[in-house]
């Protein structure tokens, strides 16, 4: 049993591994920058907790030890539930391993552990500096570094046996989501409607004019008080602070000892339930639909238009997600905006003002623009049929393109118009507002789809069914978050002193990014996208 | 009396450089090396001492009148720029370097002779000179050898009847005028025009300027240099490396030289380094500028640490300095003199980048003790003013070494993190290095194959006219496969190697062979999935590579995965593939209508497809590809996982397909099917074709296809291998027999 779960983790861990070939320097040197980057966040989050502890409005002591280990677990056991939802339940890969003579429970294991493994890679960048900082900052003992080792390999297990057991009625909650679409839809809008609800009503008590200086005390009086009482809902975790700073450590030992076991022991029950579950997501039941008719395009162009607007419609949570989108940017930036329109500003605060919405919008426009980024690559197989057609098939980019373009637009126009009713700029900043995330959005579009056209990752999503591993994603969201400071930077030069000249140079400058990206974009695409090979 | 004097010194350097070379005619470099280097040391003389004239401001002063000094500055200007470019005609092959000698240097040297007094006075900044006086005589000298060499070079240039060309002499001037640019002295715009512009500081106008003109200058170099010879290149470099190095020395004064003033800060030392990375080839120095000075002067750019107006003298001389200390490092890599840096150079970088590093924390150590100096803002709190935090870090920890009574003061850990994170940051620029090698790689990979795919369009359509017509005509009715080879990547081993075939109309077309060997690789070129390596593959006469719209437009294919899109309905991909192919409303009707009904598909043709079963996919794949009656018909494994049913109805098809005159061409695995419905097949094995034969010979003469087949597949232990060998060769036997 033990030899079976072995060999299906390594084949799982080997799948997930990148495919190109490493050479012994490569390696040697990924280690040693990853070392580096470890080292350095270790400096960065030592220098903040002691630059903290030197203000002396936060302590830095156990207290906020456990917050701070508390909410990363507690997103990290979020993670967990949806990473292993989908992984358990969703991957494709389901359907050959299920075909593999080994039982469920010992390929629900299997994933557990390539889950776990992935846990604990992400610890060792985040978790390890954080406990090594803190130590130093309190400057604890030897014996707490020494239980850093054993908590790296030993906290994962929590966040994953807990996705574990709590993906397993999520999926039965998504299944019946699945049965009824429209009940997902109207869920969705109920949950953003609340979240809506609820900014709106936070921005709304918010003191004006806010003066932040004055409020300063009591927001720090607040943030401990905040501390203390979330801190009373974190008893797993103030077990293991307990243990890691020698605080009653064998009977806090034994209790998370105990912790560990009883979730082994629940997630070992899940695992005889897995395979119910897990192969009922490659039924499939349907619902006859009308006779259609047969409906020519007037071109390739309008063909490809139509075949996504049906798919994209059809996939209730691409379509959900569109959906939270359009709602969301206009939100979020007139949140920002009501908390900026309640302090008193200068003309040097207006370009602030106006900096901070351009890095938020356009962060936010730009890390939807995957869509772009995805777009040869989530063609998978069906991109065969792309290469066999005798037709200029190149159009399917700009197809694409399209849809991500006027979901954008759509965010875009109802950003604007909600900023116009409720910021402090006047009418030509909320203009050049408007075209600069217009122009530096729609570059960033062109340039994500660049990316697909010249790397497309066919044969893995082909294989895998899922785009989440794709590197191109990863590659446009930090050029999206890169363009975003940078426009945000030169707009708040372009900002300053309200010059008119200065201020258009903004879009100016977004325009002429604009142009390059589409010219890039084009003969890139004219070049390439024949050679695109499966 | 100096006049003379000049004249005769001049008359001298000419006459011992006319008998030397006569006298040595096969040493004439060497000679001509010997009195350049003279002239750069007097010149190297006269820089480090300080100009009287320097001072001026906007014209104003009682030594001359307003035209003479604006006269005596542009002529300083062009002098400085003519005496460069002689002292570097030694060293380059550049021919308009010789005619700038032979013509402008000599003219230079004819005024600077009849305004040599002038020249003297701007020097020691009074009109009562001696003949004797230290300056006169010294530059009495200099202009001794420049006049002498210039003329010398003129008279062997006219001697030997090496005329310039008019476009020469355009190219002259023109180099001239750009060199003259880089090696503006630091006091001609203050003389000329006063103190112009603001401080640079806060991205003002005057920053910014500044700026933009170190990146235009940085692509304006590039632009017109990218495509000249190496030997352009170098010269270039060395030329503006050389200016720089002559700006920075200009701003010495030999009197009043301080420990400030040694070059020891990064940039400084930098224009050194850059000197002699250029001059002497030497690499791991230029690795060196690259790496770490090329930050250092970009952070001096950015955050300018001079209060210094732009056009003032020191402000010349800050922004000059660390614009070329920013510029040429990284222009030398763009015009690809130097290749790009691997970890062995970074590593070196990183040792010379210590040594450096602790040499400046001893030197501020020791000269701080009896002199204010910060070298490379180690000691002082320059770093510290824009980094917060480090202010304490610098204060707190300090190491006091007592020796002799004397205190030597070491911020020991600011400078440790200093150091480090200058690393990191070196680091960083070696990432955004690699970066642009990768955008430059690609963007010339891309205008290589635009290139290369427009010849080919000029071409076919040379050859043929119109590229719409096929270019094989007599090969309308077939497939035409001809020294086909295809390899992965920058794998060697060949998928396919040098494979032909022909097939003609009315046939259905079987392709044969074991797993992996080569077949769908082969379907994937014809169809156009894959490029092709070697070799030409043509449909019905067109060039699939050449005419690849024409070619598909004859095709139809059915793919080994039944790859659809699963959340459309059948009929809504059957459409989508009949606009591709540009289908009528008409004949989509009719054919859809036709093969639903064949298929059995009428009552879950408007489904979506993910309800479908795997034989309903093929099914509707079969559909998709049948939609544009396509000439020729290739199907990849098209029965497999089909029931026997299923598989009937699409055998069926296929012979129906080429009963109408169409090609059928599939690969398969059962070898019943292909024996059933297959007029020819070809046996491919490790990507070369063993054979191709005619089924219905094989058939009449009891020639067993599984025999036939097995017998190109090795390692067949339970087959009588002698058995095997000769049904092979009864198969040949039969196809060579008409």
């Amino acid at each position: 049993m033990i030899e079976r779960i072995k060999t299906l983790t390594a084949m799982q861990l080997k799948n997930r591994k990148n495919r190109k070939a490493k050479t012994k320097t490569s390696t040697s040197i990924s280690i040693i920058i990853q070392v580096a980057v470890c080292i350095l966040i270790t400096v960065a989050l030592y220098l903040i907790l002691n630059y903290l502890n030197e203000l002396g409005i936060l302590p830095i002591d156990t207290n906020f030890f456990l917050f701070l280990l508390f909410i990363t677990q507690a997103i990290s056991i979020i993670a967990c539930v949806f990473g292993l939802a989908n992984i358990l339940y969703m991957e494709k890969d389901n359907t050959v391993i299920f075909s593999l003579p080994a039982r469920p429970a010992e390929i629900f294991i299997s994933k557990l552990s390539v889950f776990y493994i992935t846990e604990f890679k992400k610890n060792l960048f985040f978790l390890v500096p954080f406990f090594i900082a803190f130590g130093l900052a309190l400057k604890l003992g030897v014996v707490f570094y020494i239980f850093i080792i054993f908590m790296t390999f030993l906290l994962p297990f929590i966040p994953v046996f807990i996705g574990a057991i709590v993906s397993l009625p999520l999926m039965y909650f998504k299944k019946l989501l699945k049965k009824i679409p429209i009940l997902k839809i109207i869920l969705t809008l109920i949950i953003a409607s609340l979240v809506i609800w609820l900014l709106v009503y936070i921005t709304s008590i918010i003191p004006r004019p806010l003066k932040i200086v004055a409020i300063y005390d009591k927001f720090f009086a607040f943030l401990k008080d905040f501390i203390i009482s979330v801190n009373v809902y974190s008893t797993i975790y103030e077990i293991i602070a307990n243990v890691m700073l020698s605080i009653n450590f064998w009977i806090n030992l034994l209790l998370f000892v105990a912790i560990l076991v009883g979730l082994a022991g629940l997630t070992i029950g899940i695992a005889f339930l897995y395979f119910k579950i897990a192969s009922q997501n490659f039924e499939n039941s349907f619902k006859p639909k009308k006779s259609q008719n047969n409906t020519p395009s007037k071109n390739t162009f309008f063909t490809f238009i139509k075949k996504e607007i049906i798919l994209n419609l059809r996939n209730t949570e691409v379509f959900i997600s569109h959906l939270l989108y359009i709602i969301s940017l206009p939100v979020l930036l007139y949140v920002i905006n009501e908390v900026i329109s309640a302090i008193d500003t200068n003309l040097n605060g207006i370009a602030i003002a106006f900096a901070v919405n351009l890095l938020i919008g356009l962060m936010f426009l730009t890390a939807t623009n995957t869509m772009c980024a995805s777009a040869i690559t989530s063609e998978g197989s069906e991109f065969g049929l792309i290469k066999t057609a005798p037709s200029d098939t190149s159009k399917i980019c700009y197809a694409k393109f399209s849809v991500n373009f006027m979901l954008s637009l759509v965010g875009i126009i109802s950003s604007v118009i909600i900023l116009a009713f409720t910021s402090k700029f006047d009418g030509l900043s909320i203009f050049i507002l408007f075209i600069t995330f217009l122009f530096a959005n729609t570059a960033h579009m062109f340039w994500s789809l660049q990316i697909d056209v010249l790397h497309p990752y066919l044969t893995e999503y082909a294989s895998s069914g899922n785009i989440r591993d794709n590197k191109n994603i990863g590659t446009c969201l930090l050029i999206g978050l890169a363009i975003a400071v940078v426009v945000a930077v030169i707009g708040y030069f372009c900002f300053q002193g309200m010059n008119i000249i200065n201020m258009l140079k903004l879009p100016l400058i977004a325009g002429l990014f604009f142009v390059l990206r589409l010219y890039l974009f084009q003969i890139n695409l004219k070049t390439y996208f024949d050679k695109i090979q499966m | 009396m100096e006049y003379l004097t000049l004249i005769l010194l001049s008359g001298i350097v000419f006459l011992l450089l006319f008998l030397f070379n006569r006298k040595f005619p096969e040493k004439q470099n060497l000679i001509y090396r010997i009195f350049i280097i003279c002239l750069i040391a007097m010149f190297a003389v006269r820089i480090i001492f300080a100009d009287a004239f320097d001072n001026i401001i906007a014209l104003n002063t009682n030594l001359f009148t307003k035209p003479m000094t604006a006269f005596l500055a542009i002529l300083r200007w062009f002098s400085f720029t003519a005496i460069m470019i002689t002292c570097l005609s030694a060293f380059t092959k550049a021919k308009s370097y010789r005619y700038i000698v032979c013509f402008i240097s000599a003219f230079l040297w004819l005024l600077n002779l009849i305004f040599f007094k002038q020249n003297v006075i701007a020097f020691v900044g009074t009109e009562e000179v001696s003949f004797f006086h230290y300056r006169s005589i010294l530059f009495m000298i200099e202009m001794g050898l420049f006049g002498g060499i210039a003329i010398y070079e003129l008279f062997v240039l006219l001697k030997n009847k090496e005329y310039p060309t008019k476009k020469q002499i355009g190219i002259m001037f023109l180099v001239y005028g750009a060199v003259t640019i880089s090696c503006f002295p630091l006091s001609t715009f203050q003389v000329l025009f006063g103190i112009f512009g603001t401080a640079l500081e806060d991205f003002n106008l005057t920053h910014r300027l500044f700026l933009y003109a170190t990146i235009l200058t940085l692509i304006l170099l590039f632009v017109i240099f990218r495509k000249k010879d190496d030997d352009a290149k170098r010269t270039m470099l060395l030329t503006v490396s050389t200016s720089s190095l002559l700006l920075f020395c200009y701003a010495w004064n030999v009197f009043t030289f301080t420990f400030a003033d040694l070059p020891l800060h990064l940039c400084n030392t930098a224009i050194f380094l850059i000197f002699i990375a250029f001059t002497f080839k030497v690499k791991s120095v230029y690795y060196f500028t690259y790496f770490v000075n090329v930050i250092g002067s970009f952070f001096a750019m950015f955050m300018p640490n001079t209060t210094s107006t732009l056009l003032s003298y020191s402000g010349i001389h800050f922004w000059f300095c660390h614009a070329y200390v920013l510029i040429l490092p990284v222009l030398a890599m763009m015009l690809g003199l130097y290749e790009r840096p691997n970890f062995k150079f970074m590593r070196n970088s990183i040792f010379i980048f210590t040594g450096y590093f602790v040499a400046m924390m001893i030197a501020n150590a020791w000269i701080n003790t009896f002199q204010s100096v910060d070298y490379f803002f180690l000691y002082g709190d320059v770093i510290s003013s824009h980094l917060g935090f480090l202010e304490n870090i610098r204060v707190n920890f300090q190491w006091l070494i007592n020796i002799s009574g004397t205190i030597y003061r070491v911020y020991w850990l600011y400078d440790i993190l200093v150091y480090i994170g200058y690393i990191a940051l070196m680091f960083l620029i070696w990432g955004i290095y690699k970066l642009y090698y990768n955008v430059e790689d690609h963007y010339k990979e891309l205008f290589k194959l635009r290139k290369i795919d427009k010849l080919q369009i000029a071409k076919l359509k040379k050859e043929i006219g119109d590229i719409t017509k096929p270019i094989n005509p007599e090969g309308v009715d077939m497939i035409k496969i001809t020294n086909f080879s295809k390899t992965y990547g920058l794998n060697k081993h060949k998928a396919v190697d040098n494979f032909n075939l022909e097939i003609h109309d009315g046939e259905v077309f079987g392709f044969l062979g074991h797993n992996g060997a080569g077949k769908s690789t082969l379907i994937k070129c014809m169809v156009g999935i894959q490029s092709i390596t070697e070799g030409k593959i043509e449909i019905c006469g067109y060039d699939i590579e050449k005419q690849p719209l024409q070619a598909k437009l004859q095709m139809g294919y059915v793919s080994d995965n039944h790859a659809v899109y699963e959340n459309l309905t059948g009929r809504e991909y059957i459409n989508y593939v009949a606009d591709l192919y540009m289908v009528s409303k008409e004949d989509r009707d009719e054919r859809l209508d036709k093969y639903t009904k064949m298929f059995q598909l009428e009552n879950a043709i408007d489904n979506q497809i993910k309800s479908y079963s795997h034989g309903m996919k093929q099914k509707l794949v079969v559909i998709a590809a049948l939609i544009h009656n396509p000439k020729v018909w290739i199907l990849d494994e098209p029965l497999t996982g089909l029931d026997p049913s299923s598989a009937y109805q699409i055998k069926e098809c296929m012979r129906e397909h080429a009963s109408k005159g169409n090609i059928v061409f599939f690969s398969s695995h059962v070898i019943e099917v292909v024996e059933k419905i297959c007029d020819r097949i070809a046996i491919i094995q490790h990507g070369v074709l063993q054979g191709v034969f005619d089924v219905k010979k094989l058939v009449d003469n009891n020639v067993n296809l599984e025999d036939l087949y097995l017998s190109f597949v090795e390692n067949q232990k339970d087959k009588d291998v002698k058995e095997l060998k000769k049904v092979q060769k009864l198969a040949f036997k039969l196809q060579n027999k008409k």
